[in-house]
């Protein structure tokens, strides 16, 4: 019955550890990436504008 | 003076009336023709879906935005475009149906200089029977209305469970060409996120049936992020959230019908297979909205304007070749319509040249592929490059248009995994290019560098601050326009 599981694609699914679980919900962690990700954002924003401008131009 | 007429008042449609009625000066006039008289930021609709928002949170009417600003705005549908005029004169203009109350049915005739069609697609719930909330057995959180209807049933579906009823949820793509999986994505986790709020979740079976060949392609065949010194496709983290949360899936279906309690599939091998449910939200495939198109005679000219889907051809390669032969650059710059300089095609109503999934097809020939999405950031990019195109050519500026490929630009997308300020979660995901370019980056099509994604309570805050921010640049308050898109 244990082995029922396996048959499952659940099984073969990766899934977070209790350590990756609580650094997605603690906050002085989240609040860094909360600044980080809206980089990322800003950076991807200054990419496509370049890109297109260099098509433009 | 110049008028420019621009057919929808969605994110693209919005924005290129935005921002030609800040570019263009007081006497060219800017003219908005959209059948709905309220704005909605659609990638909110989840929430109202789910009973964590009203529909009043995420629309607003148009009509005193557009006076404050001094657009015009006709509530009306587009019918027919007329590029050439018609016999008696020369001026390309519209035929539109009026849809505001009193006046409904009535035609009106509005000429233009410029013409952006942005009119969004038609919801093709007819395609699949039984599919959607008009007479239909399954839910939708496509508009207000619907993700209103969808958070009536599924709350009804909470007080089942907590008189103690078992529940199967069965959320995903409800025919086998559908896009905007990404959509259907959030609302599953955010139903069970709402589940467990309500403390039934051990009540309740949820299931995801999607056409897409694996989980986390999204249309645009998933993406590749470095992760824990790894480059992982987003199959496995998408179906490491599934199996996180206990949602079973079922990948590579075509929905062929929706009966009260059942949906009936064909798989990609050709099988066939069904599916029970007690609630269940399924998006429809889209099509264009059945505009037509006539010369100066009278003949149609649809063909010519528009691809047999109800897409609006652009400036994109649409010569037959093979899914392997495609290349970045098929996609349109400009968004120009080639036989007719005047029209312009943004957001979902352009057509794409080309599938960015891989296309598949069942040895029965029913496609099993999603087609490619193109909402959200990239239609706001490209309505402002049209705007900006538009605006030079008005004022005479002798400049090279300004391009904006879905191959050069990159979108930002913040999929929610369940609204809570301390316990809410979304996944923040940035991917460059959108298109794929196995030129420039030969290994996965997309830039290693810019191409990224997290899961956590940050991505809840910067979804839910998206919300405010577009609402308020949609609104126009005071320095929207420095808002980026």
């Amino acid at each position: 019955m244990k082995h029922e599981r396996q048959k499952t694609a659940e099984y073969f699914a990766s899934q977070p550890t209790g350590v990756t679980l609580f650094f997605r919900k603690f906050l002085p962690w989240q609040i860094i990436r909360f600044i980080f990700i809206n980089m990322k954002m800003m950076g991807l924003i200054w990419v496509s504008h370049r890109e297109c401008r260099k098509k433009s131009h | 003076m110049a008028r420019v007429v621009v057919l929808g008042a969605g994110v693209s449609g919005h924005t290129a009336a935005s921002f030609l009625r800040r570019w263009l000066p007081k006497k060219d006039e800017v003219v908005v023709v959209s059948p709905l008289a309220t704005y909605n930021w659609i990638p909110s609709n989840i929430w109202v879906g789910v009973g964590r928002m009203e529909a009043s949170q995420v629309v607003f009417p148009l009509q005193p935005v557009y006076d404050r600003m001094n657009i015009t705005f006709h509530q009306a549908k587009a019918k027919s475009i007329h590029p050439e005029g018609n016999q008696e004169s020369s001026a390309p203009y519209i035929l539109v149906e009026r849809t505001d109350e009193g006046h409904e049915g009535s035609e009106e005739k509005i000429e233009y200089d410029y013409l952006i069609n942005a009119t969004g697609p038609k919801l093709n719930f007819g395609v699949t029977e039984g599919l959607g909330p008009h007479g239909g057995h399954s839910w939708s959180v496509c508009t207000p209305e619907h993700a209103t209807q969808a958070a009536s049933a599924f709350a009804e579906s909470i007080e089942r469970m907590k008189r103690g009823e078992k529940q199967i949820f069965l959320v995903g793509t409800g025919h086998g060409t559908c896009t905007c999986q990404g959509a259907a994505f959030e609302y599953i986790v955010n139903l069970e996120f709402e589940l467990r709020r309500h403390k039934v979740r051990d009540k309740a079976d949820i299931v995801w049936i999607s056409n897409e060949y694996e989980l986390g392609d999204f249309g645009m065949g998933g993406l590749h992020l470095k992760q824990g010194g790894y480059i992982t496709h987003s199959k496995v983290f998408t179906e490491s959230i599934f199996a996180e949360r206990g949602i079973m899936w079922i990948k590579r279906a075509h929905t062929a019908s929706v009966a009260p309690d059942r949906v009936h599939y064909e798989r990609l091998d050709g099988t066939f297979g069904e599916e029970e449910f007690d609630f269940a939200m399924l998006l429809p495939p889209f099509r264009g909205v059945g505009l037509e198109g006539f010369d100066k005679q009278g003949q149609s000219i649809t063909d010519k304007l528009f691809m047999p889907n109800g897409f609006m051809k652009v400036d994109a390669d649409y010569s037959k070749k093979s899914y392997d032969d495609w290349a970045a650059s098929d996609w349109p710059q400009t968004y120009q319509n080639p036989d007719y300089d005047s029209i312009y095609s943004v957001g979902i109503a352009f057509a794409p040249p080309h599938a960015i999934s891989r296309p598949t097809v069942s040895p029965n020939g029913t496609p099993v592929s999603p087609a490619p999405p193109r909402t959200g950031m990239p239609s706001a990019t490209m309505a402002k490059v049209v705007a900006r195109n538009i605006a030079d050519r008005i004022l005479g500026k002798q400049c090279p248009p300004h391009t904006a490929s879905m191959a050069d630009m990159g979108a930002a997308c913040v999929a929610s995994g369940g609204a809570g300020f301390l316990d809410g979660s979304a996944a923040a995901i940035i991917v460059y290019p959108i298109i794929p370019d196995f030129e420039r980056f030969p290994q996965y099509g997309r830039d290693l560098k810019h191409t990224f994604g997290e899961i956590g309570l940050a991505g809840h805050w910067i979804k839910n601050l998206l919300h405010h921010v577009f609402m308020y640049k949609a609104k126009m308050k005071p320095g929207w326009h420095m808002l980026p898109e």
